[in-house]
């Protein structure tokens, strides 16, 4: 029975001083210099104070230090993200959203990527195919001709500087 | 002074228009008599713009306050060298130069020993002299540079201390020069199709121009991005700011055309993609300057919202319009004769696929720029688009680009075989695989600086493997010693090492680039005597004190540096207070290897000496100034003339009795 009620009192003592021990912890784990407040602070537009210099900059400075408290209190990243999301909207971040009409921003370069190497392969299917009719022997010699560019442009080069001291 | 400085820019508002109508007159008629007098007043705008430029840089110079520009941008007890540097520090001042390095540029065209006898000349002349005009209305009705004030102030307002910096007097004059510059191809693709002389003529011509323009546009943003890191204070050299993005857009597509056109010169392809890309080129520069000069967008560098943007909004849309209408009137004669692919693998595809990454970063570039104003057309909600954005779509493609800029040398022109790469690859890409688990071992873990440290590897391997064939083929046929045989092989072929020397220098940017990504910053208030620890480095802070710079002050710490227990000396951050400026600019102290940068920003002070350091450590920045050096240097060996750049293309063109 004792024991039992040792048990029990060692486990209401460290429920007691686990919030304690976290809060102190937390209190000296993260300052404006850890990375992790430095990456949720590049996701912060901080009114257009976002392109400034940390060092001289109050505003930018007053976001890092909110940001290390907010983490020291426990929050997580998204949940810091989501909070400045609800006080500024879209508007908060340096980026735009990957949802709705924003979405348009983050994946047109690569539609538009995409629909230029999709002409590119056609057109040059197209072209490559009407060249296909050439025969074999005329496609072979090509390809020997080919394979050593660099050694050919040495030795026209040679051959044109050879014509020009002669002739 | 007043009446002589508007004397010339409204008598060569005058003469560009005169020009420009005798120079039509002169095509229509073919008459020599007109274009030689056009060519008389084309030198003489460029006098008179000289003589412009003079004048405003005596007025600077002599702190002549009662001139408004002077007073706004400077001050009397400014340095010579700023006070001068003023002129481009606002928007009159601006376009007054970059009229004058456009009349410059007609000049020397006009006047090209190259030139002579060329038909094409009074076409090409015609087609700046509408930009010369477009430029000098601005002077003469909308921004005026020698407008005087009603009462003449004792003292002028000063220049932007972040302006006081010898970046900013080389920045925006090379990145005139090469804005500007870029309206050369631009004239000759333009009188090319007015012509219908549908030849590469117009390419072999304005090759050096546009390298010139494009080595022009490298520097600007490299030293604008120098001046960024040592002068902004935020540790960076790179901010996707709009306006940085301004020069950047067409920086990208002068270099997809500076490739595409070697495959016009020798497959005869790609003649309406050659020329839509300077089309699109020069566009993006007026773009450009409509963005720094509308104030529609918020960044760093822009001179403050004016009306200016509506106009170059209208010259730009005029002339793309201009310049598809007659692109899409000549597309049947361009499409005759036109080159065709002949396989998949070649280097004439592997060139397109370059030109299409870049196309696709300038697009991603234009798009993030306006994006905030898409957004509050479409939405009302004018969103952010920073650095996040810019960072995750621009990685893959510029990744891709140095896979495509390893492969490409290596590739064959016409169609490449199996065993050709094979050959070609087999090596570079045992090294790279061999550098990229070193990479891993070492403990970096994260995808992209891996990526990015073995692609530059591959692609420094190619390039090398390039230098070595081509030095045992010369000595196979001429049994030179190697450095003879190397040296010969290069300076007979300018262009092509010229140009690998250039991409070794972007290789070593990318270096650069990939390393600052590992970054490591700390900001930490100091009593005196006490240290701080960040990476290997032990700052220890041992003094605060002031000091006079002329009529400025300025608040210096000084911090002892120790590395691994090996001192290293000292570094003194400041903070310097101007006389006529509200704001202290911000002078870091950089100590540079090309390992690290060691960068201290004196943030802040009390009264009992204790201050605030923000210090970071900057890998391998240097890098992306010694690779941007190899790339100058490469630009200049690909266009130095020596004996075998004297050879000029001819004219086969439609015949002209006017030249």
């Amino acid at each position: 029975m004792v024991r039992r009620h040792w048990i029990w009192l060692v486990c209401l003592l460290l429920c007691l001083m686990m919030p304690t021990y976290s809060h102190v912890k937390s209190q000296d784990t993260y300052t404006i210099n850890s990375p992790e407040v430095k990456d949720i602070a590049s996701h912060l537009a901080m009114e257009g104070h976002s392109e400034h210099d940390l060092a001289t900059c109050t505003t930018m400075q007053r976001y890092y230090e909110e940001i290390a408290d907010m983490l020291n209190e426990g929050f997580d990243k998204q949940d810091i993200l989501a909070d400045y999301e609800a006080m500024y909207g879209e508007q908060g971040f340096r980026e735009p959203n990957k949802t709705g009409f924003s979405l348009l921003a983050w994946t047109l370069p690569f539609i538009a990527l995409g629909a230029g190497t999709t002409a590119f392969v056609i057109r040059v299917m197209r072209q490559v195919k009407g060249h296909r009719v050439v025969d074999k022997d005329k496609e072979g010699q090509e390809e020997d001709k080919s394979q050593n560019s660099t050694e050919d442009d040495i030795m026209k080069a040679l051959i044109e500087e050879e014509k020009r001291h002669y002739l | 002074m007043h009446v002589m400085g508007n004397i010339t820019i409204y008598l060569a508002f005058i003469l560009s228009i005169y020009a420009f109508i005798v120079y039509i007159i002169g095509i229509r008629k073919q008459d020599q008599r007109f274009i030689d007098s056009g060519k008389g007043a084309t030198m003489s705008i460029f006098i008179l713009a000289s003589m412009s430029l003079m004048l405003m840089f005596a007025l600077l110079g002599t702190s002549q306050f009662q001139f408004e520009y002077v007073a706004h941008y400077t001050s009397s007890d400014l340095p010579l060298i700023y006070k001068l540097a003023a002129l481009w520090a606002g928007n009159a001042g601006s376009l007054l130069l970059w009229t004058f390095f456009l009349a410059m540029y007609s000049a020397m065209v006009t006047f090209s020993k190259k030139m002579k006898r060329n038909p094409m000349t009074p076409y090409i002349t015609s087609i700046l002299l509408l930009n010369i005009m477009f430029f000098y209305f601005i002077l003469c009705f909308v921004t005026q540079p020698f407008a005087l004030l009603e009462t003449v102030p004792v003292e002028g307002r000063g220049l932007n201390p972040m302006l006081q910096d010898p970046g900013m007097v080389f920045h925006p004059v090379t990145l005139y020069l090469g804005y500007v510059g870029l309206a050369v191809p631009f004239a000759f693709a333009i009188a090319s199709l007015i012509l219908k002389n549908m030849d590469a003529f117009w390419i072999q011509m304005t090759r050096r121009w546009t390298i010139i323009a494009w080595a022009f546009l490298t520097l600007g943003n490299v030293i604008g991005g120098y001046w960024a890191y040592t002068e902004l204070g935020w540790g960076g050299y790179w901010a996707w700011d709009p306006v940085e993005n301004a020069s950047f857009m067409p920086w990208l597509t002068v270099t997809a055309y500076l490739h595409s056109v070697m495959i016009q010169e020798r497959k005869n392809m790609l003649k309406i993609w050659n020329l839509s890309l300077i089309i699109l080129s020069y566009a993006l520069t007026l773009f450009g300057t409509f963005l720094v000069r509308s104030g529609v967008l918020t960044s760093v560098h822009a001179f403050g919202e004016t009306n200016l943007g509506a106009y170059f909004l209208v010259f730009m849309a005029f002339m793309v319009l201009f310049s598809m209408y007659l692109l899409m009137s000549r597309y049947h004669l361009i499409k005759r004769d036109t080159g065709q692919f002949e396989a998949y693998v070649s280097k004439e595809s592997s060139f397109l696929i370059n030109n299409l990454i870049l196309l696709g970063g300038t697009f991603a570039i234009f798009w993030g720029t306006v994006f905030p104003l898409v957004s509050e057309a479409v939405r009302g909600t004018k969103v952010t688009v920073g650095v996040p954005f810019f960072n995750t779509v621009m990685s893959p493609i510029l990744l891709s680009l140095l896979f495509i800029m390893a492969v490409c040398p290596l590739i064959a022109w016409q169609r490449a075989s199996f065993k050709n790469i094979k050959d070609n690859f087999l090596v570079p890409a045992f090294i790279s695989l061999a550098v990229a688990i070193v990479i891993v071992v070492m403990g970096i873990r994260e995808a992209y600086p891996v990526l990015g440290f073995t692609l530059i590897t591959f692609m420094i391997v190619t390039h090398l493997v390039e230098f070595i064939r081509g030095t045992r083929a010369r000595r196979q046929v001429t049994k030179e010693i190697v450095p003879v045989a190397l040296f010969r092989l290069m300076i007979r072929s300018r262009r092509r090492y010229g140009g690998y020397i250039v991409h070794l220098g972007i290789a070593l940017i990318a270096f650069g680039i990939v390393g600052a990504n590992f970054d490591v910053e700390r900001m930490e208030t100091l009593a005196i005597g006490d240290s701080m620890t960040i990476g290997d480095y032990t700052l220890t802070y041992h003094q605060l004190g002031q000091r006079n710079e002329g009529v400025n002050e300025s608040v210096f710490a000084s911090l002892g540096i120790d590395k691994n227990g090996r001192d290293l000396g000292y570094i003194y951050p400041e903070r310097v207070f101007y006389l006529n400026w509200e704001e202290p600019s911000t002078e870091v102290a950089v100590r540079s290897t090309l390992r690290e940068d060691l960068y201290v920003v004196l943030s802040g002070w009390e009264e009992d000496k204790r201050a605030t350091f923000q210090v970071k450590i900057n890998p391998l920045v240097q890098w992306i100034w010694l690779g941007s050096f190899v790339l100058i240097l490469g630009t200049v060996f690909a266009i130095w003339g020596g004996r075998y750049g004297q050879i000029y293309p001819r004219y086969t063109g439609p015949k002209r009795r006017v030249y």
